[in-house]
C-alpha cells in the first residue's frame, strides 16, 4: 500500500529562467507560469494549452528546447533539478527502506517510531499486508496483539508500585520501561506504515521512474503510475 | 515460574521482577484458544523463585 497526499510542484518560472541563461535566449520563452489563482481570476488572455488547474503552460518553444536539454543528458538538464516536487507518501518500512536509496536531491522527514511508536493503538490498518495469506494475517495479528500489550504497558501511569509495600526504585523503573519500549521497536514489522513528508524533483524523478517502472514491489509500479499523472510528466518518463 | 494471559498481569509480574533486580525472560505464546500468553521465567534458585511466585499469585488474585 502507497499514499501520496498534499502534492505541490514548484520552481518552473526558475527553471525555465535558468534554461535560457546559457545562450541568453530569454526573449524566446513562450511560457505561463502565473499560477492558477492568476489563470482564473485575472488572465485575460488565455493561450490554447492552458491549464487552469495547475495554472501552468509550457509554450512550444520552451518546451522543445526542455525536451532537448532532456534528451541531452544529466549534465545538460539541469533545469529539471530546479522543478521542486513536495509530496506527503504513506508507505511501509520495507519500500521505505529502497527509496532511501535515492539521497542526493532528496529530503524526507518522517513520523518518529522512535519518539511516537506509542502514540497510538496498533491496528490491522496500520500495516500493508493485502498480499497475505489468511494464516500469515493470523500471525500478524498475533503480533498487533503482543506489541498492543507492550504498548499498554509502555504508556500505563503511576504504576512504580509493585504491591502494597514496595515501590521500584527511579533506575529500576527506568529499565523496566525501556526494556518494554525496545519490545515494541525491535517487534515491528517492516510492513508497518510509515508517513513522510519528502521533498525531490523531476531529475530524481526520472531516475526512480527509469529504474522502478517494471518492479516486483507493488508500491514502485504505484510510484510510476503517479509520476505518469504529473504535468509535462514525458520529461520525466522519457 | 509466571504466566501472563493479559497486559495487566504481565506489567504486575514485570515490575515485581525489575524491582527485585531481577532480568526476566518472557515467551510469548499461543494457547490452545489462539490467545496470547506470556511465559516468564528466571534464573534464580527454586526456593527465591517460590516465593516470587506465591507473591505474584497473590498479586493477580
Amino acid at each position: 500500500m502507497i499514499r501520496f497526499e498534499n502534492l505541490e510542484i514548484v520552481g518552473w518560472k526558475h527553471a525555465i529562467r535558468g534554461m535560457r541563461n546559457p545562450m541568453n535566449s530569454w526573449e524566446k520563452s513562450d511560457s505561463c507560469t502565473q499560477g492558477c489563482v492568476w489563470c482564473n481570476e485575472f488572465c485575460g488572455k488565455p493561450l490554447p494549452g492552458c491549464d487552469k488547474e495547475s495554472g501552468l503552460y509550457l509554450g512550444p518553444n520552451d518546451l522543445d528546447l526542455m525536451k532537448r536539454l532532456r534528451n541531452a543528458g544529466t549534465d545538460h538538464r539541469k533545469f529539471m533539478r530546479m522543478i521542486t516536487v513536495y509530496v506527503d507518501i504513506t508507505a511501509p518500512l520495507y519500500w521505505w527502506k529502497e527509496m532511501d536509496t535515492y539521497q542526493v536531491g532528496v529530503v524526507k522527514n518522517s513520523c518518529s517510531t522512535m519518539h511516537k511508536i506509542q502514540a497510538k493503538e496498533f491496528t490491522l490498518e496500520d500495516f500493508s499486508c493485502e498480499h497475505l495469506t489468511e494464516q500469515s494475517r493470523n500471525v500478524l495479528n498475533k503480533i498487533i496483539e503482543t506489541l498492543n500489550m507492550y504498548r499498554a504497558l509502555y504508556i500505563a501511569k503511576d504504576d512504580k508500585k509493585v504491591d502494597m509495600y514496595s515501590v521500584m526504585s527511579d533506575e529500576c523503573y527506568a529499565k523496566y520501561k525501556k526494556d518494554i519500549w525496545w519490545q515494541m521497536i525491535q517487534l515491528l514489522p517492516s510492513s508497518y506504515n510509515q508517513r513522510r513528508t519528502v521533498m525531490l524533483n523531476y531529475e530524481v524523478l526520472a531516475n526512480i521512474y527509469k529504474a522502478r517502472n517494471i518492479h516486483k514491489l507493488d508500491e514502485w509500479v504505484e510510484f510510476c503510475k503517479w509520476i505518469e499523472t504529473f504535468p509535462y510528466k514525458e520529461l520525466i518518463t522519457g | 515460574q509466571f504466566k501472563a494471559v493479559n497486559d495487566k498481569q504481565l506489567g504486575v509480574c514485570l515490575r515485581m521482577l525489575y524491582a527485585e533486580g531481577i532480568q526476566p525472560i518472557v515467551n510469548v505464546v499461543m494457547n490452545d484458544k489462539g490467545k496470547i500468553e506470556f511465559n516468564i521465567s528466571i534464573e534464580k534458585d527454586q526456593q527465591t523463585a517460590e516465593e516470587l511466585k506465591k507473591r505474584y499469585e497473590i498479586l493477580i488474585s
